[in-house]
Formats: structure tokens, C-alpha cells, sequence
């Protein structure tokens, strides 16, 4: 049986290509916002899903991953010692920012120092190398995204980071933040190449399983202790989402990037639903005259906008992660959609396409059927 | 001559049509009476702005009246009828016949006259072996799937007439049919209106300028001035 919905759309091949390029580059322009957001975000707590701690001990006010936090050794000391050690377990951990120096120009990494035998976090995705060579003071095992400042850079190799010469022990993958690569190293080395003394930049706590400890508990514990906070994983994983979303800019940035692709999105299917009922005017008129129900031409008008939202999506969204795989590849810029993620911004769309032909439904309805009888 | 024997299909009674253009009120229709019988062809004719047009609106239902009643088998419309009731007679019962055929451009002329059972939303069972057969019976069989621009105007007509009559209406609403066409084309529609009236018992009502369609009437209506002179 005919269908007029797909046989009016594809009448005119030009003008329906068209609309489904400028269609596909605004969905590409929201899919490409959304992967780079969700894969800063999912980056941005990386190392906090990765590790097995219950509870991250911060510098005061610095409740969030990417802070900047600062725990001197003695603080490190009260917090230890104001602590049942049959109760929990306490690493340091050193993460903080950094510059690779490679011949005329830097390029930002992001330290990470453990305790080699740490039963709270190691780097994950080792491709090459063995964690427990970090024991020997200064040395890294580095994300392969170094490759592409430090093309050739190879295991024994020497890279400069903060000034001092580091010798690559092997490769991970995946080990990264945004732009910045991950380089694990000893928290000794850490705590050297940072001017840290004993200090650290986060104690992660582990509950001893039987003990029955918990947050409460360890806060109570640390009562007396000033200048730090304590949070709970998911606090501290939240907080380091939110500091992405809402404060640091970015959160912002692509959501304008996203909320343009939904708006050009929707001036794109206003214009063709709105000219083209213009120009179909009589053949609208013809339609009512001869009984089409209004139901049946808002289902028409409808099953054009999804149709042309579906077909710009799948384009949209298999360009996405072309694209996002390329540049992902030569800058290390996290690009990550998911299933979840592509379902809900293509619910998002359609609602956009709805939304854009009301006026063009409007329009329709105001079509007097005598029109067929002024020729 | 009219038969009185044969069923009343539509009956218009006191219908008046003044459209109020800028203030200034005009009485398109004052006070027309006309039935409609079944099987018959009836002819309205009249000069520009007599009426013609109006009449056939009102009757085709796409048109209040201002005053009076359209009685349409056992359902009496007037100036108050819900759109969705006249629309549902118009897709049931009634076909259409416009002077510019108004197919559908991007439809072929088989999927021209099977939109009418989207539309109809009935028993689509066979449909598409009724339309080839309508269009076979207007000798455009050779022509299923052209597109309209690829049609002459005969041909445009002709598939108009059979989408007007593929879901068997009781009565078809001709504007000006032969007014884009050549005068062979004009009598081939004249015959054609003749043979379905005849065959089908289908009721037609044509406006039109075409003394050449005369010899396919069996009533001929002038108006003017928005009343019937006869």
C-alpha cells in the first residue's frame, strides 16, 4: 500500500539530501558534545572507580579529585595515628599536575603516585612493563597517549618531567585525564619530583572487612583533626563530576555546543515542514476535501520529521564515532558515547522535530478545504 | 426529465450563504432548494460569481451554510455541524471533481487512487485490483505508474474521475471538469459521467461554464445571482 509520507518526503532527492546533511552536522555537533562531556566526566573520576578505597581523606576544602590538595606528612602522621589500625588500612596517594619536557615545547601530564605494593590502586590496562619496577626511584610507567608528544618513546627511555630525567619502565592504556596522560610512579619519586617532603595529596582509607567500620565512624575518629575532609567514594567521585559539570567550564561549554546543534536541529526542520506545507498547500487542501482526517495528516507530517531525524541520526551518530575515534587517536581528547546516551539524545531530537513542526501543523489546520475549488 | 421513482440521495433546503468581506455582507446563496436523486447527472450552470461554486462547496460539505439544512440520507447537516462529522461524509460518500484534477504530484496514478484507502481507513482487501480495474475502465490502464506531470490533461482528468468513484460514493461533486481540456476530452468526460451514472447509480452534480457537457444532463440548473432559475 502507498506511503505518502515517504513518497512525499524523497519527491524532491535534492532538497531531502539536503536537509539530511544540515540534519546529520547539527546531531553531530550534539553527539560530539555529549561524547566529549561524558568522556572528560568518566575520565575526570578514573582514578577514584578505579581504586578500592571507602573513604578519601582531602586538604580541607579540596573535596573533589581534581583539586589541588596538599596533606603535609605531619597531618598524614595525626590522621594515622588517630586511627585503629585493626579498623582500616591507609595509602597515600599523589596525583597532581605536571609537564613533560620535550625538547622546544611542554605538554601537560597528570602524577600519579602509589605505594608500588598498594592494595587500593594501580594503574589499570598494562600493556608492557612490570608495576613492581616503579620500586626503583625514578622511573614511570606512562600512558601510551605520550606517544604522540613523545613519538618513539620506548621502555628505558628517559622523558623530563617537572625537570627531572624519568626513565620509562613500560605502558598502559586508558590511564588518562582529558588531555593530560597518567605517569605512575613511586610516592617516593612523586614526593621528590613535587617538593612534597612526606606529604601527599589524598590518604585513601580501606574498611578492614569484619570490622564493621564505616564513614561515621572514621569521621568520628578524625574529629579532632583539622584542616582535612573525609568523603565517602561516591561523595568524592560526585563532587568530582559536579566540579566538571558546573564550575569548571565545561559542563557549560558543550552543553551551549549541545543546546546549538538541538536549535539549529530545529530551525532546519521548521523551515523544510513550514515551506514545504507552503508549497503543498492545494495538495493539503485536496486531502481534507476528500476526507483525510486531521490525525492522518499529523501523522503524515510527524512520520516525515521522524523519519528524517532517524536517518540524520544514524548518520549523525556513526560520523560521531568516526570522527571521535580519529580525534580521540591524535589528541587524546576523550570521546565516549554509549548506548544509553545515544537512545536518550535521539529521544531528545525527535521531541525537537516535534516541537519544530507545530507550527507547521498550525498552518495545516487552518488549510480551508474550498481551496479546491479556486483554481 | 426526473424520474420521481428514484430515491432522494441529498436534499438542500432554504440554504443562504453571506460571507461578510470587510464589513460589506454578501448573499452568495439566498433560499436554495434542490434534491439530488439517485443515478442522476445534474448540471449547474451560471455566469462567474453566480454561486456555482458556493453551491457545490455547501453541498460537498465543505461549507457552512449561514442558513438552512442539507438532509444527506438520514443525516441532517446545518451551519452548526461538527467538521468531523462532514469530514467523515465527504471521505464515505462523497467524490470529488476539480478543474486543476489536484492529484497528488509525488503519487503515481495507481497510488493516487490507493491513498483513498488510507484515507477511507476501510477494508483494504482487493483494493489495489479495484483501483487497477477503475483505471482500466477509464482506459488508463496503459498508465498505472507515471506521475501526474508525466500525464496530458485528459489523462489527469480521467484519473481524477477514478479516484472520485474508487470508493463507490454516492454522489461526485464535479468544478468545472472540462475546464482545462480540449473538447474531444470535454465529451469524453460528458460520456463518461453518462456511463457512471447509468451504470453505477452513482448521483452526479456538475458546475460548470461547458455547453459541451449539456448532452450528458438529465437536469439543467441556472443560477444567478445566488438563486436557481429553474
Amino acid at each position: 500500500m502507498v506511503n505518502l509520507t515517504l513518497k512525499d518526503l524523497i519527491n524532491d532527492k535534492k532538497k531531502f539530501i539536503l536537509v539530511c546533511l544540515g540534519l546529520t552536522t547539527s546531531i553531530l555537533l550534539v553527539l560530539f558534545g555529549v561524547g566529549m562531556l561524558n568522556g572528560t566526566l568518566n575520565e575526570a573520576t578514573n582514578i577514584i572507580e578505579n581504586s578500592s578505597a571507602d573513604a578519601w581523606i582531602t586538604q580541607e576544602n579540596r573535596g573533589n579529585a581534581l583539586y589541588g590538595s596538599y596533606i603535609s606528612g605531619d597531618l598524614c602522621d595525626n590522621v594515622t595515628n588517630s586511627l585503629e589500625t585493626d579498623n582500616v588500612y591507609v595509602e597515600k596517594l599523589i596525583y597532581v599536575g605536571g609537564v613533560v619536557d620535550h625538547g622546544n615545547d611542554f605538554t601537560t601530564l597528570q602524577m600519579v603516585g602509589i605505594n608500588v605494593s598498594s592494595k587500593l590502586l594501580k594503574p589499570w590496562d598494562v600493556v608492557s612493563g612490570d608495576v613492581t619496577d616503579l620500586n626503583t626511584p625514578f622511573t614511570a610507567l606512562i600512558d601510551e597517549s605520550f606517544k604522540n608528544s613523545l613519538p618513539g618513546v620506548k621502555i628505558d627511555d628517559e622523558i623530563v618531567i617537572n625537570g627531572v630525567n624519568i626513565r620509562v619502565i613500560g605502558f598502559c592504556r586508558n590511564n588518562k585525564f582529558f588531555i593530560s596522560s597518567y605517569a605512575w610512579m613511586s610516592l617516593e619519586t612523586a614526593q621528590i619530583i613535587n617538593n612534597m617532603g612526606n606529604g601527599t595529596s589524598f590518604l585513601l582509607v580501606k574498611y578492614k572487612s569484619g570490622s564493621g567500620y564505616n564513614l561515621n565512624q572514621l569521621k568520628t575518629d578524625l574529629n579532632e583533626i583539622e584542616n582535612v575532609d573525609i568523603f565517602s567514594k561516591t561523595q568524592i567521585s560526585a563532587n568530582t563530576r559536579d566540579y566538571m559539570l558546573y564550575e569548571s567550564g565545561a559542563g557549560i561549554g558543550v552543553g551551549i555546543m549541545v543546546v546549538m546543534g538541538l536549535f539549529v536541529s530545529l530551525i532546519i526542520i521548521f523551515l523544510t515542514m513550514y515551506s514545504n506545507v507552503n508549497e503543498k498547500t492545494p495538495e493539503f487542501g485536496t486531502l481534507k476535501a476528500v476526507g483525510a482526517s486531521k490525525s492522518f495528516l499529523y501523522k503524515m507530517l510527524m512520520g516525515q520529521v521522524g523519519l528524517l531525524m532517524t536517518l540524520s541520526y544514524i548518520f549523525g551518530t556513526i560520523l560521531t564515532y568516526v570522527i571521535g575515534f580519529y580525534i580521540s587517536d591524535i589528541t587524546t581528547m576523550p570521546i565516549q558515547l554509549n548506548l544509553y546516551l545515544i537512545i536518550v539524545f535521539y529521544c531528545i531530537s525527535l521531541l525537537v522535530g516535534i516541537f519544530a513542526i507545530l507550527i507547521a501543523i498550525r498552518k495545516v489546520n487552518k488549510i480551508d478545504p474550498i481551496i479546491v475549488f479556486k483554481s | 426529465m426526473i424520474n420521481l421513482n428514484k430515491n432522494i440521495v441529498m436534499e438542500i433546503k432554504d440554504i443562504s450563504k453571506i460571507y461578510g468581506l470587510k464589513g460589506v455582507k454578501v448573499n452568495a446563496l439566498k433560499n436554495i432548494n434542490l434534491s439530488l436523486h439517485n443515478g442522476e447527472v445534474v448540471i449547474i450552470m451560471g455566469p462567474s460569481g453566480a454561486g456555482k461554486t458556493t453551491l457545490l462547496s455547501i453541498m460537498g460539505l465543505l461549507l457552512h451554510p449561514t442558513e438552512g439544512t442539507i438532509k444527506f440520507g438520514d443525516t441532517i447537516f446545518d451551519k452548526d455541524s461538527k467538521q468531523s462529522e462532514l469530514t467523515k461524509i465527504r471521505r464515505n460518500s462523497i467524490g470529488f471533481i476539480f478543474q486543476t484534477f489536484n492529484l497528488i504530484k509525488s503519487l503515481n496514478v495507481l497510488e493516487n487512487l490507493e491513498l483513498m484507502a488510507k484515507i477511507s481507513k476501510g477494508n483494504n482487501n482487493g483494493y489495489r485490483d479495484r483501483c487497477i480495474s477503475m483505471l482500466e475502465l477509464l482506459n488508463m490502464g496503459q498508465r498505472l505508474k507515471h506521475k501526474p506531470k508525466h500525464l496530458s490533461g485528459g489523462e489527469m482528468q480521467r484519473v481524477s474521475i477514478a479516484r472520485a468513484l474508487i470508493n463507490e460514493p454516492q454522489v461526485i461533486l464535479a468544478d468545472e471538469p472540462t475546464g482545462n481540456l480540449d473538447s474531444e476530452n470535454g465529451h469524453i468526460i460528458g460520456e463518461y459521467f453518462k456511463k457512471i451514472a447509468r451504470e453505477r447509480g452513482t448521483t452526479i452534480l456538475c458546475a460548470t461554464h461547458d455547453k459541451r457537457l449539456e448532452f450528458c444532463a438529465d437536469r439543467i440548473i441556472h443560477i444567478e445571482d445566488g438563486s436557481l432559475m429553474n
